[in-house]
């Protein structure tokens, strides 16, 4: 456990090192700003209220898109569980949602809604395939293991669903959740860059590539990579305190 | 427990053709068999959870034994009862859990408890639950000799007890033998065997009828011991 601490600590002290070398080479700020330049534009980002604020609504979208395709997944993936016909119907839905381009969608919907709801939407429909899955794949793992016991013993539906589907599905639910939420994180910026959102880390990365501020895109960026890493580690807590039980 | 004409095909595959066959209330019946020979699949078609031709009368409530114990990992030995149970039959528990040597355990989780803990366990969620007859999927074969000795008592004396119909599968003949007052033989889907498992019994040694039951376990004819 301390040695893989020490050797992700090293991978970053390497990336950091390849930035610090590449900027030697470069040396060009517009192209490549100074680890320093950047580290300040990340102080004044911090001390800028506006920055909280998009920081805020484009967290907001992301946990919006998460929770929705959370409950939609488990809703399918518990219907899916329950009848062959709809794990048939939904099976090409979701092939289609996985494989449609992200940016054509954001496109689309930028058509048909505003620059504030297309990113949330786009990110529901990124999201919402990789939650069915995990769901569904724990789901039929648990029947593997269960559904004997459940049949033979006629366990009402209620009581198996509390008692046995939500908390044995919950680890490789939650373990799961930590990486597609830090990946709705992404899709959520992505939107809103494309989306020009006003009042989001995407808008603001936006106006800082048009009024080439590097090192505050750079900055920016540093920092939506580590809220995807506090979303997933905070995931990786609410599955440690919630599974209790060692299998 | 009658069966009437009880046939199961899967695709073109015979899996169970049995005649009629009568099974008494108060006696464990051992249904021996190789593997596909249709064991499982006569306790799936008792408990009507597949569908089959042929009729099943006077099976009532089934209970059931598995060969792995199938406890939830979440729940803690009392909540793995009560997960079967409804709330009515839950004062039950303690008892059972006593009967079993387990009342010290009933908070335990499965993973702080041993093999052996966990097949009781799993006989007494079997016999708390409310039943008339008792299927059991060889529940034995995985545990160790003096462990399947011992739970092989508790689970006779368990039936003997409460004086239902009980349905043994087990490929072992020492178990069948030891557990059993009747014993029949499947292969390939139909009974070659039908004998008395009667007299003294003890674990170690062996049975008079275990030589019966060995020569039509390793018959090369289907029909060689039919009555």
């Amino acid at each position: 456990m301390k040695k893989n601490l020490i050797f992700s600590a090293l991978s970053i002290v390497f990336l950091w090192l390849v930035w610090v070398i590449a900027y030697f080479i470069v040396r060009n700020d517009y192209l490549l700003p100074s680890f320093w330049d950047t580290f300040r534009a990340m102080g004044e980002l911090f001390a800028d209220a506006s920055f909280w604020r998009a920081f805020g609504n484009t967290l907001l979208r992301t946990v919006i898109a998460f929770a929705v395709s959370f409950v939609l997944g488990a809703a399918f993936a518990a219907l899916a569980c329950m009848n062959g016909g709809v794990r048939a119907f939904l099976s090409p839905v979701v092939s289609v949602l996985r494989t449609v381009p992200t940016m054509a969608i954001i496109l689309i919907l930028l058509l048909w809604t505003n620059a504030l709801v297309a990113p949330v939407i786009v990110t529901l429909l990124v999201l919402f395939p990789a939650m069915y899955a995990a769901m569904l794949a724990a789901a039929d793992e648990v029947r593997a293991e269960y559904g004997e016991l459940v049949r033979a013993f006629k366990v009402p539906a209620r009581r198996a669903v509390v008692k046995l589907y939500a908390p044995l599905c919950a680890p490789a639910v939650l373990a799961q959740s930590g990486s597609v939420l830090s990946m709705g994180l992404k899709i959520t910026v992505s939107g809103e860059v494309l989306s020009q959102t006003f009042r989001s880390l995407g808008g603001m990365m936006q106006n800082a590539q048009l009024f080439i501020e590097m090192p505050t895109l750079l900055a920016l960026t540093l920092l939506v990579v580590a809220a995807g890493f506090l979303l997933e580690g905070g995931c990786a807590l609410l599955k440690r305190a919630a599974v209790r039980w060692r299998a | 427990m009658k069966l009437f004409s009880l046939k199961k095909s899967y695709g073109d595959k015979v899996a169970l053709d049995l005649s009629d066959i009568e099974f008494s209330a108060g006696q464990i019946t051992a249904v021996l068999g190789e593997s596909g020979a249709g064991k499982s699949t006569l306790l799936s078609c008792i408990a009507e959870s597949i569908p089959h031709e042929g009729k099943v009368e006077g099976a009532g409530k089934v209970s059931y034994l598995f060969q792995k114990p199938h406890l939830l990992p979440n729940l803690t030995v009392e909540g793995n009862l009560r997960f079967v149970l409804e709330k009515g039959e839950w004062s039950r528990i303690f008892d059972m859990l006593s009967r079993v040597g387990l009342s010290e355990k009933a908070c335990s989780r499965p993973y702080e408890l041993s093999g052996g803990e966990r097949q009781r366990v799993a006989i007494a969620r079997a016999f708390l639950f409310p039943h008339d007859t008792l299927l059991m999927d060889e529940p034995f074969s995985s545990l160790d000799l003096s462990l399947k000795r011992s739970l092989m008592e508790l689970t006779r004396e368990m039936c003997e007890e409460k004086g239902e119909t009980v349905i043994f599968v087990t490929h072992d003949v020492r178990e069948a033998v030891f557990l059993a007052r009747r014993a029949v033989v499947l292969k390939r889907g139909k009974l070659i065997a039908d004998l008395p498992v009667e007299g003294e019994r003890d674990f170690f040694r062996p049975h008079p009828a275990e030589e019966a039951l060995v020569r039509a376990l390793t018959a090369e004819e289907c029909d060689k011991f039919s009555s």
